[in-house]
């Protein structure tokens, strides 16, 4: 639906319940799409972009990968509100060193193993790097609960596929 | 999921895990695991965050992307279409089974959905695991936990996220002249993963 213009810049939102982000296009770049509601004496936008339709999202798609794209975003939605965790000064890091020991990592992966499982989480796959590198991969109950609340969970909700 | 790494650097092994916060985050989750980051914490330790000399709030890594022109997490790349979950989730495992390039790691089914996630290792190729981590992990705190990569079989879709979002929130500190090094490795990853 569009909402306004400003300055060559219109901005959209996607139709009611469809579950997508509002998003920016600039009105006179090809391919912006009108999501209004074809009514009695406008054109309708169905007519220049065909019909809509789960294609359509890849028309959004391209633009993300464009600089277009990269203003579409808006802040995300009330469902999705930030998780802190609690974070010290409220920012991340991705990962957290545990620990840092003198040891070998064959022995050291022993313990860790050990560790994980003592604590209930469940080791699903290990990838071992080298001899100096491994990964084990974990999941829990509590993991997989909160995978299966947010829709398409498994990396999270998406709004836009090719 | 939760990936943890162990590393041997100047003779001592570092044992490092994903930030579960961060995860939520930057994938969009609802809702953050409950207790998991208290039970890692008691579990494997916890001494510092790392990966990000600055870090970066919870707010923006919901809609995080490294810089104008790179990808965000919803700019997902459809590997496959299949009939039906099982389908997909078939085809995905005997691609895997097959190929020279990728290794299945691991399997996860999130119950109550048609959601399989598969960690797959890329051993070859543009975007090989060593290739991209010789580059790309040279810091004091390694990064080793950035793999393996993910498929995600959703209903009778096969979905990997775009590989510079995926390496780009596991090294945000990455500076353009290092990925320009390893500009072959997102459209790497894909073809393997693509091929399976």
């Amino acid at each position: 639906m569009l909402v306004g213009t400003r300055g060559g810049l219109c901005v959209f939102t996607s139709p009611p319940g469809d579950g997508r982000k509002p998003h920016i296009g600039i009105s006179s770049f090809r391919g912006t799409r009108d999501w209004s509601t074809p009514v009695a004496g406008k054109v309708d936008s169905s007519a220049r972009f065909g019909p809509a339709s789960p294609r359509d999202n890849r028309r959004e798609v391209r633009y993300g990968r464009t600089w277009i794209g990269s203003l579409r975003r808006l802040p995300a939605p009330v469902s999705s509100l930030p998780i802190d965790g609690g974070s010290r000064r409220g920012v991340l890091r991705p990962y957290v060193l545990a620990t840092e020991n003198p040891g070998v990592v064959a022995d050291v992966v022993a313990q860790t193993r050990a560790s994980l499982a003592q604590a209930g989480f469940e080791i699903v796959g290990e990838y071992p790097l080298s001899d100096a590198a491994d990964v084990i991969v974990i999941t829990s109950d509590a993991l997989r609960a909160a995978a299966a609340k947010t829709p398409d969970g498994g990396f999270g909700p998406w709004c836009a596929c090719p | 999921m939760v990936r943890v790494s162990v590393t041997q650097v100047a003779g001592t092994a570092q044992v490092a895990y994903t930030n579960p916060t961060w995860t939520a985050n930057i994938f969009r989750m609802t809702a953050e695991p409950e207790g998991v980051a208290a039970a890692l914490e008691k579990a494997l330790g916890r001494s510092e965050e790392f990966g990000s000399k600055s870090g970066i709030a919870a707010k923006s890594l919901r809609s995080y992307h490294y810089m104008l022109l790179m990808p965000y997490f919803d700019d997902q790349i459809e590997l496959g279409s299949f009939a039906s979950h099982a389908d997909a989730v078939a085809k995905l495992e005997a691609g895997l089974a097959a190929s020279a390039e990728a290794k299945l790691i691991y399997r996860v089914d999130v119950p109550g959905t048609e959601q399989s996630l598969f960690g797959v290792a890329i051993l070859s190729g543009a975007g090989a695991d060593e290739t991209v981590m010789k580059i790309t992990d040279t810091g004091a705190r390694r990064h080793t936990a950035h793999l393996p990569h993910e498929v995600l079989v959703a209903g009778g879709r096969a979905l990997m996220l775009h590989g510079k979002f995926r390496i780009a929130q596991s090294f945000p500190d990455l500076k353009m002249g290092t990925f320009m090094k390893i500009s072959g490795a997102p459209d790497g990853i894909a073809k393997v993963l693509g091929g399976c």
